[in-house]
């Protein structure tokens, strides 16, 4: 099918560039670690048992890792006039928001799996576990939907980078409550039947979002 | 805010309409809602004898467009953005046409390098390659010749030149005079978001265009 | 004929005497509450309030949908007036909730899943108007805006629901609210619910008002220049 041929070009084309400046990996890596430090600092002063508040250490690095990643992948359709470019082309909007999803979630998700083992060794607590996987990509892929529409209105305005956390933030916060509530039952070793309602809320958060912002994202690119 | 009103544009097969207008005339926002980029408030676009409004997807395989912007991903090479836009636009044999579009621009040996690497004026012609690679019926340039060296601005002409010859239809806007004239078959003047004056250039001097042109801007006249 | 300047006098008429009504009721008509004293009577100023903010934000939604589906921009009005009067309301939630707490619990704040649900929603719309304060074209204002306040809204349950949740696995020492209401109490509660949508609508009219003679100002002076 013409669409998805369509969308893994772009796809592609995220993949290529990224491979041929690692800019947005970078950054995001560099930044993920420097959340996890400056927490352990933190917590560790106060704090007895640093295990409790890994879970929420976690998703604070991702989260604000991933605004970062999100940013840089939107505003790069900016510079010379690309976004604007692919959209003379005979081709669905939709496709331009799947890929830029999918590209975002995988740079997403591979700057986190890069994090994950710098996580264990400071935190000391194990977070290189299947079971764990399946909620980071839950939590991940809910990010990366609403983050990338609303990355992509954020780049378009004055106030660019600053004003994607204040918008997607709090939109995410019933997928942030989940993803640590989850991963802390996890950790404390409740297994995935334990976690079911929380991995429900994150399914749900997740079809509900990416739903929404499929059918959205049109009218924020077009004119 | 009304940048366009009561524009009201006739082009046959194998037109070259030349705009000019000074800034803020409304070119840019006529090249916009002729490339499909933005609805018009008020009025209807027919291109190929397709309503933009209903047949969006068809029209865009019958224009290409050409703008002061290049559309091009800099970290990527001059082949591997045309190749992502013949895949875009379903060229058939994408590579062979890629590389006979980056011939024409002459910037064959400069394909596997990053459009980062290469001049404004390179650039451009591997962005004018873009715009033809789908050998689209009707040509949009909006301020194509800013910016550019004597080279690509040859390079330009001498498509667009071609494009003439090949019976496609052209439209570009510019501020520039001299060099609309001499390749247009028609112009028009835009000013104020309205269409001025619109006529042949045959026997048409470049003095006499030039005084009509500061008539109007000046609101002595259209 | 109704125009919208009697429409927006007649209302604020209204909403002024319900309110005056409401006054009464709250802090007279009604009858001490046995557990919290006077304290309790903010109840009705706190959860109609919170209640209308939430109607206000509704109607932003609806306002949106209609202007993504006809791009006219009157409705593009109606959402953002109906957004910042649902936050000025939010604001009061939270205002009116901390003094409630402070003054029943000595606690400036409880996780009260209500309460803390008004939190978030007054974030994501802080957002919503920094959002429109950073945008210059109107068209891509009012679509973006427009997107935020559908986003915003269908999210509203999905908070409740995680903090609901999230909140019973570490309860709070202290119940927020579920106060038994007599006939007397009923009856205050329902005249200040009243009293906040009559306050709700004069509000709106009298903002999305402003709006469109702000729009018009603006079309004047740009045929002027």
């Amino acid at each position: 099918m013409s669409f998805l041929r369509k969308t893994w070009a772009l796809i592609a084309k995220d993949l290529a560039v990224e491979r041929r400046t690692r800019e947005t990996l970078n950054v995001m890596f560099v930044f993920s670690v420097m959340v996890v430090v400056i927490l352990n600092f933190a917590f560790e002063l106060r704090v007895e048992n640093v295990r409790q508040v890994a879970p929420g250490a976690l998703w604070v690095a991702f989260a604000f890792a991933g605004v970062l990643g999100l940013n840089r992948s939107l505003a790069r359709e900016r510079e010379d006039g690309c976004l604007e470019g692919l959209m003379l082309a005979p081709l669905d909007r939709t496709a331009i928001f799947l890929a830029k999803a999918a590209a975002n979630l995988f740079f997403m998700l591979g700057s986190e799996a890069i994090v994950l083992p710098l996580f264990t060794v400071l935190f000391g607590v194990n977070v290189l576990r299947a079971d764990l996987a399946a909620v980071i990509l839950l939590g991940t892929l809910g990010l990366a939907a609403v983050g990338t529409l609303l990355a992509a209105m954020a780049v378009q305005t004055r106030a660019r980078d600053v004003l994607l956390p204040i918008l997607l933030l709090p939109v995410s916060v019933p997928l942030l409550i989940a993803a640590a509530k989850a991963t802390g039952g996890l950790l404390d070793g409740a297994g995935l039947a334990g976690v079911a309602g929380w991995l429900r809320l994150l399914g749900g958060f997740d079809a509900l979002f990416v739903a929404l912002s499929y059918v959205l994202f049109e009218y924020v690119v077009e004119e | 805010m009304v940048a366009l009103s009561g524009v009201d544009l006739r082009l046959a097969e194998g037109d070259f309409l030349t705009l000019f207008g000074p800034n803020g005339a409304g070119k840019t926002t006529l090249i916009r809602i002729l490339a499909t980029l933005m609805r018009p408030s008020a009025g209807r676009v027919l291109i190929g004898g397709l309503d933009v409004a209903e047949c969006t997807a068809q029209v865009r395989r019958l224009i290409g467009v050409v703008s002061h912007q290049t559309f091009l991903y800099r970290d990527l090479t001059a082949e591997e953005n045309l190749l992502l836009y013949a895949r875009l636009y379903d060229v058939p044999e994408p590579r062979e046409r890629v590389r006979e579009a980056l011939d024409r621009v002459a910037l064959g040996p400069r394909a596997c390098d990053p459009v980062r690497t290469l001049s404004r004026g390179m650039q451009q012609r591997v962005s004018i390659a873009r715009a033809v690679l789908h050998d689209p019926a009707i040509l949009l340039l909006d301020e194509p010749y800013n910016g550019l060296d004597q080279h690509a601005a040859a390079s330009l002409t001498g498509i667009l030149q071609e494009m003439a010859l090949r019976g496609r239809t052209v439209l570009m806007t510019t501020h520039d005079l001299e060099q609309g004239l001499a390749l247009s078959k028609r112009v028009g003047i835009l000013s104020g978001g309205r269409l001025a004056h619109e006529g042949p250039t045959a026997g048409l001097t470049a003095a006499a265009f030039r005084s009509l042109y500061m008539d109007v801007v000046e609101g002595r006249a259209g | 004929m109704i125009t919208r300047e009697r429409a927006g006098l007649v209302l604020a008429g209204l909403s002024g005497l319900a309110m005056l009504a409401a006054i009464y009721m709250a802090l007279v008509y009604a009858p001490t509450e046995r557990t919290m004293g006077a304290l309790q009577r903010i109840f009705y100023f706190h959860v109609p309030v919170a209640m209308v903010a939430f109607v206000a934000f509704g109607v932003a939604f609806v306002a949106s949908i209609g202007y993504l589906v006809s791009a006219e921009r009157r409705w593009d009005g109606l959402a953002c007036s109906a957004v910042e009067i649902g936050e000025v309301f939010a604001s009061l939630v939270l205002l009116t909730g901390m003094l409630w707490a402070r003054a029943a619990w000595n606690t400036w704040w409880t996780w009260d899943p209500r309460l803390t649900t008004t939190l978030v929603l007054w974030l994501i719309y802080a957002g919503y108007l920094m959002l429109r304060s950073s945008v210059e074209d109107e068209g891509r204002r009012a679509r973006y805006s427009a997107v935020l306040a559908i986003i915003g809204f269908v999210d509203v349950p999905v908070v409740f629901m995680a903090i609901r949740w999230w909140r019973t696995i570490h309860p709070v020492v202290f119940e927020a609210s579920g106060v038994n209401l007599e006939p007397a109490m009923l009856t205050a509660f329902m005249v200040a619910m009243v009293a906040f949508l009559l306050l709700l609508a004069a509000l709106l009219v009298a903002r999305a008002g402003l709006e469109a003679l702000a729009e018009e100002v603006e079309f004047l002076r740009r045929r002027v220049q």
